[in-house]
């Protein structure tokens, strides 16, 4: 009689001990689940006013520990057992449906680890100094007390929070608010976190699904339908209305800061398009780039309605238009302040002969008649300043920009100065240079210096009238002229001043 | 004079109808058979003031000095020839308005095949006010600036018709074909045809040169030419065009140049050069470097030096002159804030020409010359732009300093009013005197859809002589209208009103 009574004690006392644990963890779960899970029943079972009744927790939860769904909670008839109303008040309590939560977490695996090592519901369940029957939610910090070997804290980086959390798809029983309040690990509150946020195994990502649906990533996203990690994830209504609304964000990475990246982005476009598709659609390209059908802007993906918008490129309203900018497409984006992004610097405008030449990146922005537009010689695009017509006599001596690239300075010069009176008309009948204290003798030195200028008033026949055999005889040519090598050329030429080819 | 004769110009008269009519109908006969079609148009009137130089004269006893030139008390020079009563002068006459009107199409119509499209670009002129003689070209009613049909097939590109050769010698003009081969990033152009005038975009021996050079031309010219160009690294990539004009009869060259252009990119820094040679006058007409880098703090910087030499085709006497080359330094610092609100740039540059070997010790002319100049641009909100610049340019002919200084207003993304003031201080070239021109000028521009944009400007320069200055007064009222607009399909081309300011 005392060895079986000794042993129904051990045995009591065992199962105390489970029903402490599992109460415990449940304890450790609940307040996870409460902050995001439904609440359970609207009339909960009250523990504490039923401790003297039932001695053992595995009375009512057996099926706890044993994993038997149906014994896990006492069934509703056995309260109307004594709440009949007339031994006690008639109550009605319905069995709580297990919240579909995001723990993921097995009473009868753990009892059987608990039981082992003598441990029971209450550690989970019961706080400090309390009595058995008062029970409570178990607590995150509780499944830490085991589950420290791999993680340095709850939110922690180095945290698998698969081990003991379910997809937040799975975890119906959260209300779209309690999906919002989610707690936000520190690692996210990192400025170089939205950079660096990929996951890249299979345990990473399953770690983001915790938290995180299909809707989290295709609010940025470009390319969410076509990235497997991100297809991976499943949808999921609360979050998409969480996000609906809610501006794409677009930081700026490290090396688009460089003014070199707008030359360079080209090659890394070809090489790793998803990279750009991340954050760019293909009308950030044709921003710049003409060509829609280009192989490289091709790849790019559209825009599809509803997802995310992508980085908006537009240029900067400068009077050179040399920049562009990118603008973000809500107001309180990370990108609030549009950067400007330096495509040719401020002189490029009038001095780009080396890069039009060798350059094969001009026709990715640019279409041919780009070029007419100026080298035809009357500009539809205009290239000079205002005024420019007054005030070119300077520049046209000093050649800051060779005026012979878009113009025949010879004809389309001299014909506006003779019609306004500034060119010759004949050989020294407009006194042009009046007053010019020794003209006569500087204009060799001027001439050889700036004969294009010379050339937009004086016709050839002009200065032949001296500098020829049959006028006055003044040798023009200075030292070095090697006649025969214009000879060579074009002999013909000799003839205008000499009667014959020197040298021949 | 070798001015054209009766039966070469009689024969331009009757070629550009004939040019005008072909081309309209390479575009109609493209237009019904082509797949898809794009035509933008940009018509472009003006209307400014001018003085046309009118022929006067006075009696000899109102001049003072002897021999075939003399003075008016005014200081203006006078021709008098020995027994005539008068002495004559030419001048500018009074002010005339002239509008000319220049109206543009370019056609781009593909689809007829395998990578087979045909481009056209042509130009009409007129002048609704003025008369055609008051502005350069506006009796030149009709032009073609490109026509040409292209096959694009993988790594051959086949041209043919009026086109540009684009290299490092310029941008020319020529009626002909090309062959482009690509490789990778790496090209191989040949092209060859009859040579248009660069920047004239008419014939060698057309009637343009014609009329307004006294010795021009009796040959037309034919083009040859190769060019290339291939990365040589990640960093770099090199240019190199040969062109050749010879005359139509082979009997002399109008020109034989060669360029070479590199653009290389390390540790930041931006370099890129050039050499454009004459290989026929064994001369340098143009060398340059450049070195820019970004700085810290929204700061870049460039450098070059350059030495240029003026090249003269071969069939002027111009070349024979001797001209000589300068040699300049280039610098520039511009800075833009990180919200790009704010931009400064200044740029300097000093050259100094070769030893001309020409004139007297006596009548020394300066051999150098610098100039230098600030800008900046500010957007105070998003919708303001306020922008000024500085520049000064003292040299050898002629000196200036300018300053200008204005706002405009975007209301939004597809308006745009603006105001600018300007002065403008200069010594005229080569003569006595100095003049100053205040100016006022107002601009707008609407995009009225996306395939439609309007734009227009008026100014009001007002001119005052000092020292003497013999110019007239050049007063003047600027104004312009110009409408662009674009019809027909995209062919994964990006739509038309992209820029749309």
């Amino acid at each position: 009689m005392d060895g079986w009574y000794r042993r129904w004690q051990d045995s009591v006392w065992a199962a105390r001990e489970v029903k402490r644990l599992i109460f415990t963890l449940l304890a450790v779960a609940l307040p996870i689940t409460g902050a995001v899970a439904q609440r359970g029943p609207a009339n909960p079972f009250p523990h504490e006013k039923h401790e003297r009744l039932f001695p053992l927790c595995e009375s009512c939860h057996a099926g706890i520990v044993t994993g038997d769904a149906r014994t896990s909670m006492p069934p509703e008839a056995s309260c109307r057992e004594c709440h009949n109303g007339t031994d006690a008040r008639a109550v009605t309590w319905q069995r709580p449906q297990k919240p579909a939560g995001l723990l993921r977490y097995s009473h009868s695996e753990h009892a059987r680890q608990v039981d082992s090592t003598g441990r029971a519901c209450a550690t989970c369940h019961n706080v400090a100094n309390s009595t058995r029957m008062q029970v409570s939610r178990a607590a995150p910090a509780q499944c830490l007390t085991c589950h420290t070997h791999r993680a340095s804290e709850h939110l922690g980086d180095d945290n698998r929070c698969a081990t003991c959390h379910v997809s937040l798809t799975q975890a119906t029983g959260l209300s779209t608010e309690a999906v919002a309040g989610l707690p936000k690990p520190p690692s996210h509150q990192r400025t170089d976190f939205a950079l660096a946020h990929a996951p890249v195994t299979p345990v990473s990502s399953a770690s983001c699904a915790t938290c995180h649906a299909r809707e989290s990533c295709s609010r940025c996203h470009v390319n969410a339908s076509s990235q497997p990690l991100i297809v991976a994830l499943a949808r999921d209504s609360r979050v998409a209305r969480l996000m609906a609304g809610k501006p794409a964000s677009y930081p700026v990475p490290a090396d688009h800061r460089r003014d070199a990246f707008t030359r360079e982005h080209g090659a890394q476009a070809r090489e790793t398009p998803a990279r750009c598709a991340t954050c760019h659609a293909r009308p950030s390209c044709i921003a710049c780039h003409i060509n829609a059908a280009n192989p490289t802007v091709a790849r790019m993906p559209q825009v599809e309605r509803g997802g995310a918008p992508g980085v908006t490129l537009k240029l900067i309203p400068t009077r050179r238009r040399a920049m562009l900018m990118t603008s973000p497409p809500e107001a309180d984006t990370i990108s609030q302040s549009p950067r400007p992004v330096r495509v040719h610097d401020a002189s490029f405008r009038s001095n780009h002969k080396a890069e039009a030449s060798s350059s094969m990146s001009c026709a990715g922005c640019h279409e041919q008649q780009f070029c007419s537009n100026c080298h035809t010689g009357e500009a539809t695009r205009r290239f000079h300043a205002a005024n420019f017509i007054q005030k070119h006599a300077a520049d046209s001596w000093g050649r800051e920009t060779q005026c012979s690239s878009c113009h025949n300075t010879e004809l389309f010069c001299r014909s506006c100065h003779r019609e306004s009176g500034l060119a010759s008309r004949g050989r020294l009948d407009v006194a042009f240079h009046n007053a010019q204290p020794q003209w006569l003798l500087q204009h060799g030195r001027a001439a050889r210096q700036g004969l294009q200028s010379c050339a937009t008033c004086h016709a050839q026949r002009d200065c032949l009238t001296c500098h020829s055999t049959i006028g006055w005889g003044v040798n023009p040519h200075g030292a070095g002229f090697n006649a025969g090598r214009m000879a060579d050329r074009n002999a013909t030429q000799c003839l205008l001043c000499h009667l014959r080819v020197p040298g021949r | 004079m070798r001015a054209l004769s009766p039966e070469r110009l009689d024969r331009h008269r009757w070629y550009a109808p004939v040019k005008s009519a072909a081309i309209l109908l390479l575009l109609g006969s493209s237009t019904a058979l082509a797949q898809g079609i794009r035509i933008t148009g940009v018509t472009s009137m003006q209307a400014v003031d001018l003085r046309p130089l009118v022929e006067d004269s006075v009696p000899v006893g109102l001049t003072t000095g002897t021999g075939p030139y003399r003075v008016l008390d005014d200081g203006r020079l006078v021709r008098c020839v020995e027994g005539e009563a008068v002495c004559r002068f030419r001048s500018s006459g009074s002010r005339e308005m002239v509008a000319p009107v220049v109206q543009d199409l370019r056609a781009v119509a593909w689809g007829f095949g395998e990578g087979i499209s045909f481009q056209a670009h042509v130009r009409a002129r007129g002048s609704v006010a003025g008369g055609d003689s008051l502005w350069p070209r506006a009796a030149d009613a009709f032009d073609a600036i490109e026509a040409w049909m292209e096959v694009d097939r993988g790594p051959i590109i086949a041209r043919l018709g009026r086109q540009w050769a684009v290299g490092g010698l310029g941008v020319h003009n020529f009626d002909g074909a090309s062959l482009q081969f690509r490789y990778g990033r790496a090209r191989l152009e040949a092209f060859g045809g009859r040579s248009l005038v660069a920047g004239l975009n008419e014939p060698i021996a057309g009637s343009q040169l014609g009329s307004l050079d006294d010795l021009p031309p009796d040959e037309h010219g034919w083009l040859v030419g190769f060019s290339a160009r291939a990365p040589v690294s990640t960093r770099g990539v090199v240019g190199a065009t040969w062109q050749r004009v010879i005359r139509a009869d082979r009997a002399a060259l109008y020109s034989d140049r060669v360029a070479v252009d590199g653009v290389w990119r390390l540790y930041g820094v931006s370099a890129d050069g050039s050499l454009a040679w004459d290989v026929s006058g064994q001369e340098v007409n143009d060398a340059r470097l450049r070195l820019a880098r970004a700085l810290r703090a929204g700061v870049s910087a460039s450098v070059e030096a350059r030495r240029i030499r003026p090249f003269f085709e071969a069939w002027t006497i111009w070349g024979a002159f001797s001209p000589v080359a300068f040699d300049e330094l280039r610098g520039a610092v511009d800075w833009r804030n990180v919200s790009g609100s704010l931009a400064v740039d200044i740029r300097g540059a000093r050259r100094r020409y070769d030893e001309t070997n020409a004139g007297l010790e006596s009548t020394p002319l300066k051999r150098d010359g610098w100039r230098a100049g600030a800008g900046a641009e500010w957007s105070p909100a998003e919708r303001w732009l306020l922008f000024t610049d500085y520049d000064v340019d003292i040299g050898f002919g002629a000196s200036r300093s300018d300053v200008m200084a204005g706002a405009r207003w975007m209301p939004d993304d597809f308006r745009w009013v603006g105001v600018s003031a300007s002065g403008l201080q200069h010594i005229y070239e080569f003569r006595i005197g100095t003049g100053r021109v205040t100016g006022l000028r107002v601009d707008a521009g609407t995009r009225i859809t996306s395939r439609l944009r309007l734009l227009a400007d008026a100014a009001l320069y007002s001119h005052h002589l000092s020292n003497g200055a013999p110019s007239p007064d050049w007063s003047q009222r600027r104004a312009s209208l110009r409408l662009e607009w674009t019809a027909g399909t995209d062919a994964g081309r990006t739509a038309s009103g992209r820029r749309a300011k």
